[in-house]
Formats: structure tokens, sequence, C-alpha cells
């Protein structure tokens, strides 16, 4: 089965809804003196992305840059499914495991094993692969008998080994990662990195958004350069870095 | 509260304490499972947010998962039901229509909470309200009361009330019989329309869900 990735035509309106917009009640009494106080100002539309096409094939490798609130996660979290486009067609063939924000979905009350079950069962994993990847999993969070322990007691480093062990246990077709995973001292760095390519080995495709250029340039095989929700470039990196050297400014569009 | 509802309204309507402690319990129960249901139901969408925010699933994800709190606290609530009535001599051997009536009733919450979750997320202050409205609904339901005692267009408020015959389904099993074929038709209308309007609510809405986190 051969996996791909097509957009085209993509766009998507974002609104966003004031505190006054949220309310029914300011909303009817707006409607009764003509729509005077409930207007364009209290629903903003975004758009966030205009006119997206690209294809990705089995292998591909996409690097998106841009700069801050270029569009880069809202293309992911169209990517993976979160917002629906307004216009336009997506269509992902294979499963898809997201890395958009790490420690969404954690339960902090329940135990790091608990939640090792919560997190792979949200991934539509089986009970039975959790648990052969368990082993897997506790070692390579070097959480030791920790595991045991409410996640409420874990410090910020604990929970993002816990989260980057997880999250590269379980094999997906395409990933969607939101910068590039690290986590943890300078020991864990090392091991991650070892075990981060090794997953991304594994997927068929990879979409990562990162502000990193060499991670960019020596990591994947396409770059995607956004620039206020529009595609300024898109083509291999190789096109890319001669892109950059042709006067654009690099990592934006 | 249990006790209190049934020794001050068993003394206002003169009815004997014995025989009104388990119907205000076992009505007290169901309210839980049928009524605050609802009530905990509108949040679904504003407590799953985070994961929302990252991870495509089903809209239904959320909702079984608010139902699940609420199965969980009424089958906890259950065991302290059957513990007390043993004590007191009170307890009777539920009748078999429970298996029956506990999925429907599940089912009937289940989408009734979607169909408040979806503008309760739009509008926060909605969410507000329906805890108001569940507790209005509370006093309106026959529960401490016997709908017995109702009459002309008070009893109609009694009987045209879906949540008097969802009570009803639970209640009356608990207690030792069946309930009324009148109970289920409405258990059974009331979760069908919940169910045609959280279809059109979801075929709607679902993609904007989303945008009012």
């Amino acid at each position: 089965m051969s996996h791909s990735v097509e957009l085209s035509g993509v766009t998507l309106d974002y609104p966003v809804y004031s505190v006054r917009a949220k309310s029914l009640r300011s909303a009817m009494f707006a409607r009764k003196i003509g729509g005077q106080m409930y207007n364009n100002q209290d629903v903003t539309i975004v758009r966030a992305l205009s006119n997206i096409s690209f294809k990705l094939q089995e292998g591909d490798r996409l690097a998106l840059v841009g700069h801050n609130g270029s569009g880069k996660t809202t293309l992911l979290k169209v990517l993976a499914g979160v917002y629906e486009p307004t216009a336009g067609q997506i269509r992902v063939d294979g499963s898809v495991a997201t890395t958009i924000s790490i420690g969404a979905g954690l339960d902090y009350d329940a135990t790091g094993l608990q939640n090792v079950y919560h997190m792979g069962r949200m991934r539509m994993v089986s009970r039975k692969a959790i648990q052969a990847k368990l082993d897997d999993i506790v070692e390579c969070s070097g959480l030791a008998q920790f595991i045991h322990l409410p996640v409420r007691t874990y410090s910020l480093g604990m929970v993002a080994r816990l989260m980057f062990a997880v999250t590269t246990a379980f094999e997906a077709d395409v990933v969607i990662m939101d910068e590039w995973l690290s986590a943890g001292d300078a020991d864990f760095q090392e091991q991650a990195r070892a075990r981060m390519t090794e997953f991304i080995d594994r997927a068929k495709i990879v979409v990562v958004a990162t502000h990193d250029f060499h991670m960019a340039r020596d990591v994947c095989n396409k770059v995607c350069a956004l620039g206020g929700g529009k595609v300024g470039f898109f083509g291999t990196t190789a096109e890319w870095v001669q892109w950059i050297a042709d006067g654009a400014q690099p990592l934006s569009a | 509260m249990g006790f209190a509802l049934s020794f001050v309204f068993g003394a206002m309507m003169g009815t004997p304490w014995r025989e009104n402690f388990p119907y205000v319990l076992a009505g007290i129960l169901a309210w839980g499972l049928v009524g605050t249901g609802i009530a905990e139901g509108a949040n679904m969408f504003v407590n799953g947010a985070g994961i929302m925010q990252v991870q495509r699933l089903p809209l239904s994800f959320y909702a079984w998962l608010a139902i699940f709190r609420v199965l969980v606290n009424f089958l906890a609530q259950l065991l302290t039901y059957w513990a007390v009535l043993l004590v007191l001599g009170l307890a009777a051997i539920p009748s078999w229509t429970l298996i029956l009536a506990l999925p429907l009733t599940f089912i009937a919450t289940l989408v009734a909470g979607f169909v408040v979750a979806i503008p309760s997320t739009r509008f926060r202050d909605i969410g507000l309200g329906i805890g108001f409205v569940i507790q209005m609904l509370f006093f309106l339901t026959p529960i401490f009361w016997h709908p017995g005692k109702m009459h002309g267009i008070r009893g109609m408020v009694v009987e045209y009330n879906p949540f008097t015959h969802l009570v009803a389904l639970i209640r009356e099993p608990l207690l030792g019989h069946a309930p009324r074929l009148t109970d289920w038709t409405w258990g059974v209308g009331w979760t069908g329309g919940a169910f045609v309007v959280t279809y059109v609510l979801i075929a709607a809405f679902r993609k904007r869900v989303i945008f009012w986190l």
C-alpha cells in the first residue's frame, strides 16, 4: 500500500471569538438594537491558510518553514485533521501520529503507567500492542519505579521524557511534528536523538515545522516555506538552499 | 439529602416514612443519571479542549468520556443505595426491567448531553444556564413527591415532562416493579428525538466546534 498526502487548494478561515461574542445574552441584545454592538470586531476571521496545494509521496520528509504566525502550526493541524479546511481538499492515506503539543491528554492524577495506556489507546493502539511496547517505553523514559507515581508529582523534564517515550514508541505512516522533539538532560538528549531518528525512519511520510535551518537541510528532502498563510516556496531541499542563496530571506517567504 | 427530603416532604404529605424513603432515594439516584448527567455533559467539549486541539478524535469520544463519568458515579451510588436499604430492612428485589431501562436512560443522557454541549460551547453562558434549568426541572419532576397528588394543569406538567418518565424508568425497577408502558414510550421517544437533533447538530457544526474552544 502506498501512502500519500495531498492538498489541493486548501484554504482555512479561522474565526476568533471575543469574550462578548461567546455570550448568548450579548448576541441577542445586539440583534435587538440593530447589530451595532455585535460586529466584525467581536468575531474576527483570520485567513490562516490560503490556497495551499502540494503532494507528498512515500519517503518524503517535508520541512515547513516560515516566520512565527505564518501558518505552520495551522497547516499541521489541518494535516492532522483537527481543523477541516474551509475550501479545498485534503487527502491523507495512512495512519497519522501527531506531536503538536506535548502534554496534551495527560491525566495528572493518574500514574505514569496509566497514562501510557491512555495515550496509546487515544492513538488507536490496542491494549496488547501497548503491553508489548511497555518495557521499551519505561526504559526509554528512564523513570524506573517513578512510573507508578501520579504524573502531577513529576518534574517538567520527567513529563517530557514520558511523552517523548510514548510518542516515539508507536509507529505511524504519517508523522506530523511541531518542532523537533527534544527533552531532558544531556544524557537523555543523546539517547533521544538516536530514538528520534529511528522513529522518523520507520515513518513513511514526515511533516515537521521547524525554525532550524540545518535540520531542515540535513533531514528533509522537501521544503515548504510559508508566509502569511501562502506557499512562498515549495520544492526539494537543494532547490530551497539555492532559492535562499539567490537572495530570498532564509526561513521566510 | 435523601434522608432530609424524605423526612421533610414525607411529613408534609402525610406518607409513612418507611414507604417514602426508598422512593425518594431511588429517585435521587435516577436523577443523578438522567438530570445531572445532562448538566455535566454540557461542558464535554470545553473539558476536552486540550486533546481536541492536537488530535483528531470523533466528537462522540468526548460525549462518551462525559457520560462514563456520570455512569461510574451512578453505579457507586447504587451500591450505597442497596447497602443503606439492606441495613434498614427496606430493600426490594429489583425488577428485571432494570437491565433494559439502564442502557436506555444511559443513551438518552448521552445524546441529550450532546445536544446541550454544542450550543454551550459556542455560547458559554448557556452552560451556566443549563445548570439552573436542570435544578428547576428537579423540582418539577416527581422525585420527592408523588405524581398522583397532582391534578389538572399540574398533572399535565408531570405527565408531559420527559424527566418524569426517565426517572421512573430507573426508579420503578429499583423499587421492585416494572415501569409503566408510557414511561417506556416517553423514554424511547425522547431518546429518538434527541438522536435526530444530535444528528442535525453534528452535520451542521462538526467542523466549527474546534474554533469555539
